[in-house]
């Protein structure tokens, strides 16, 4: 009894050594609790994934994979296709509230697919909200009007709640400008071969990139940092990569495990 | 039913109840000690064990006493990667009943209910609790090999950003092998 003591002790002063700080840095949940994730409470992208992640103590938001519905809604799902994940086989694109209000997960709990005006905005008071849009209508593959997203955007009201900080993401810099024109804080996603001279050139108006943990560097950061663009990283799924991506010190990192990032920033 | 009021347990509660079996376990079997002579039947050991659960690895440390074909088994162990790798202490302790249905000369299988408290402390403490039903495979005498297998439901439990308490159920498992060293 006397060695599981002493263990224990020596555990517990081992487990107590102080850590780096990374307080500045924020937390952000991709899709939730974690895209695909196993050990995820609920399925990636549902209302429920999502608030559960918002009520967790230093999560300081949540980034949301979004796509238009036939009806001008905004769905939350990830992939192209809904026979991937669900009950139904199609594209959101192609059908409306009747249809998608009875789409539900292929998961523990089935999880209904929600939309974005149902997520408990009260819970996103003082946080981040990163709505990566879907530009394309996967089942016809051609673009979806600039001027409809922008619509359905505006018509959801806490998104111009001034106590949450709405941030689109997409990887299509021409819409990305159009947004921000008419007001939205816009992050592109780059690609490992992302020419930023010929950025600079095209977009003053974008002031953040999103970018997978591999495809960049810290100093890639820093330089980054000093021609006044912020970086939030994104794809970590175990701790190591978490911590890879925090020493790298972005703005933010969009992790798939939500709590063991907090582990490593608190 | 049974899974459900399990889960509802105050979970401090079972940290506690479980810490005080540990602290005195001595005392409360040495009943059983003093007839080891008379009760051929009965054995107490103790493993030392690896398991793959969910949220971690975990080392453990566990004790079993066996009476006839039914055991009764506790541990008190932690997470590997959370512990040494992050350096935030996440304890494990663990109780399990079982009942021997097979036993094959040096081998045996017994179908375990097991129930498995955890905890760790980020900004808030998360307190998890699971009760798992599976199978444990044990080969050898004195020094044994054992393997067991199991899935059920883990709660999570922490206090949100709004004050309140959030909770939620998922399925949970554990692998575990060890090596174990009997008594008598």
């Amino acid at each position: 009894m006397h060695l599981i003591r002493f263990i224990f002790v020596v555990l517990f002063l081992f487990s107590c050594s102080k850590k780096e700080d990374y307080s500045s840095i924020q937390v952000i949940g991709h899709a939730g609790m974690g895209l695909a994730m196993s050990n995820s409470m609920y399925h990636d992208n549902s209302k429920e994934s999502v608030e559960y992640a918002l009520k967790m103590r230093g999560c300081d938001g949540v980034e949301i994979d979004i796509q238009l519905s036939s009806d001008g809604e905004f769905w939350l799902y990830h992939d192209q296709d809904l026979n991937t994940e669900t009950n139904f086989t199609g594209c959101i694109s192609e059908m409306s509230f009747q249809d998608l209000n009875n789409v539900k997960y292929n998961s523990w709990y089935h999880e209904k697919l929600c939309r974005l005006k149902d997520i408990d905005s009260s819970l996103l008071v003082g946080k981040t909200l990163y709505l990566d849009i879907r530009t394309v209508n996967f089942c016809k593959n051609m673009e979806v009007l600039s001027q409809s997203l922008l619509d359905a955007l505006n018509s959801i009201s806490f998104l111009h709640n001034s106590g949450i900080n709405t941030v689109v993401v997409s990887n299509n810099h021409y819409f990305l400008s159009f947004l921000s024109d008419n007001g939205y804080n816009v992050a592109l996603e780059i690609d490992v071969d992302f020419d930023f001279l010929n950025f600079q050139l095209l977009n003053s108006s974008i002031t953040e990139f999103i970018v997978k943990n591999n495809n960049i560097t810290s100093s890639q950061i820093s330089f980054y940092k000093s021609n006044g663009i912020d970086v939030t990283i994104f794809e970590m799924r175990s701790a190591s990569g978490i911590r890879k991506a925090l020493k790298k010190n972005p703005k933010a990192i969009m992790t798939d495990d939500l709590r063991e990032a907090i582990i490593e920033v608190y | 039913m049974l899974v459900k009021n399990a889960l509802k347990w105050d979970t401090k509660l079972c940290f506690g109840l479980i810490l005080l079996y540990q602290l005195f376990e001595s005392a409360c079997f040495s009943q059983i000690s003093q007839n080891k002579s008379s009760e051929n039947s009965s054995s107490q050991s103790i493993f030392l064990s690896q398991s793959y659960q969910k949220f971690d690895n975990f080392s453990c440390l566990n004790w079993s006493l066996r009476k006839n074909n039914l055991s009764i088994s506790s541990a008190v162990g932690v997470g590997i990667n959370r512990t040494f790798y992050q350096r935030r202490f996440f304890p494990q302790f663990q109780i399990g009943i079982g009942y021997r249905v097979v036993s094959l000369n040096k081998a045996s299988i017994s179908p375990e209910l097991t129930l498995i408290l955890s905890t760790f402390s980020t900004i808030e403490r998360h307190y998890f609790s699971s009760l798992h039903f599976g199978y444990l495979f044990q080969y050898g005498d004195r020094i044994y090999f054992l393997h067991r297998l199991n899935a059920g439901m883990l709660n999570e439990k922490f206090k949100n950003s709004l004050g309140n308490f959030t909770t939620a159920n998922t399925i949970n498992w554990q692998f575990l092998i060890g090596i174990g060293y009997a008594f008598n």
